[in-house]
């Protein structure tokens, strides 16, 4: 049976926008969680913003008065990953790709650097998609 | 035709149900797997939200060692000289090697000792390593008893004790030349000869001779609830919730495409 149901494009294209932005923000961040949990688990410091030793500055585990960048960092990431996950749903649903790719998609948001392949990689094969199914319709409508 | 099927218009035969159909696929042996799997990844969502929810409600620093302020460690290992007492240090029980400074004796009014007012007589120790440190010796009910415990009050050795923050010079009745805080910042401007100093006092564990002991006890750790971490909690809770609805999704997917709706890898 041929591919008979129609991707809703403009609302896949949407959300792959939203997508790409989210993507990138995960993958900033998630090098810097690299680099926080290197000075935190490596050499036992945390990142202190504008505390005694000025704006910011590498301070003792436990030993900080200032905001404690390392902490936001973990947080903020943690969030955006939440949203990169949801959006890595909505083009699952959208697409109906298997969960297979679902899965792999969504290891974006964990293995550093990963997250920049993706940012070009999966809207390539979403444009790819969206033509396959565009061209089909075209088929059926002329047959 | 009661089904609504408005956006699948070019299936020819819309499917009887899916619903129906849906209870024989979610049977088979993939997918009681795949629910056994989804469940236990749930489970243990339910458990890191019940780990975060019990990190929400922590004793504000014990978070970083399990210290015990009941265990008496070297005061040079919990607090460094010219730095203020922050929480983990608070009402530590500690030891210092130390000596009195003859002459820096003076008496505090207006000292609590249980529901009693009366006088401390507090001093000026230095450490071995040379770094003055204020001491609450002991507590007396009247200041002619304080002055008099002065003479046999000398302190050397290992001393052991509370180390609690210095407190504000200002509830100290300057007019009338009585002084009645344990602030170390006004008693090392009556101390002769002073270099490096510690921002908390010691309570002497054990007061010298003529003096009563003063009660301090145990620090109550501030309760902390730390909404992030039930924001965490809340967030696990629901990662649990959407594992099942995975399942769910992933066998409807599977229904879908035998009744002819296909899905593309």
């Amino acid at each position: 049976m041929p591919n008979t149901r129609a991707l809703d494009a403009p609302r896949i294209r949407a959300v792959l926008k939203v997508y790409r932005v989210s993507a990138m923000l995960t993958g900033v961040f998630l090098l810097a969680l690299v680099v926080m949990m290197v000075l935190r688990y490596g050499f036992h410091l945390d990142i202190e913003f504008n505390g005694p030793f000025g704006v910011l500055a590498l301070t003792q585990v436990g030993h900080l008065t200032g905001v404690n960048l390392s902490v936001v960092l973990l947080s903020v990431h943690g969030w955006l990953y939440v949203l990169y996950l949801g959006l890595d749903f909505l083009l699952w649903r959208l697409l109906r790709f298997s969960f297979g790719r679902f899965l792999v998609i969504a290891l974006g948001g964990i293995v550093p650097f990963l997250s920049f392949v993706f940012e070009f990689q999966v809207p390539r094969y979403v444009h790819t998609r969206i033509a396959e199914a565009e061209a089909a319709q075209r088929v059926e409508v002329s047959a | 035709m009661t089904e609504l099927t408005h956006d699948e218009p070019s299936i020819p035969a819309p499917p009887r149900s899916v619903a129906g159909h849906f209870g024989r696929v979610a049977r088979r042996p993939r997918w009681i797997a795949a629910l056994v799997l989804a469940l236990g990844i749930a489970a243990g969502f339910a458990g890191l939200g019940q780990w975060q929810l019990s990190r929400s409600i922590d004793t504000v620093g014990r978070t970083d060692a399990a210290r015990d302020t009941e265990v008496a460690v070297p005061l040079t290992s919990v607090a460094h000289p010219d730095s203020p007492v922050l929480q983990p240090q608070l009402g530590q029980r500690v030891t210092v090697d130390a000596t009195s400074v003859p002459g820096d004796w003076s008496v505090l009014s207006d000292r609590n000792n249980g529901t009693a007012s009366g006088y401390w007589l507090v001093g000026h120790l230095v450490t071995d390593d040379k770094v003055s440190l204020a001491v609450a010796v002991g507590w007396a009910p009247d200041r002619a008893t304080a002055e008099k415990a002065e003479a046999s009050a000398e302190l050397s050795g290992t001393l052991s004790g509370r180390y609690l923050p210095s407190e504000s010079p200002i509830q100290s009745n300057f007019e009338a030349s009585q002084q009645s805080a344990m602030a170390v910042p006004e008693l090392i401007n009556e101390w002769p000869k002073v270099g490096s100093v510690y921002g908390g006092y010691l309570v002497l564990a054990q007061p010298t001779p003529g003096l009563e002991k003063i009660i301090s006890p145990e620090p109550v750790r501030e309760v902390s609830f730390n909404l992030l971490n039930v924001f965490y909690a809340i967030e696990w809770v629901l990662f649990a919730g959407f594992a099942i609805y995975l399942w769910y999704r992933i066998v409807r997917d599977a229904v879908e495409k035998e009744l002819g709706e296909p899905t593309v890898d």
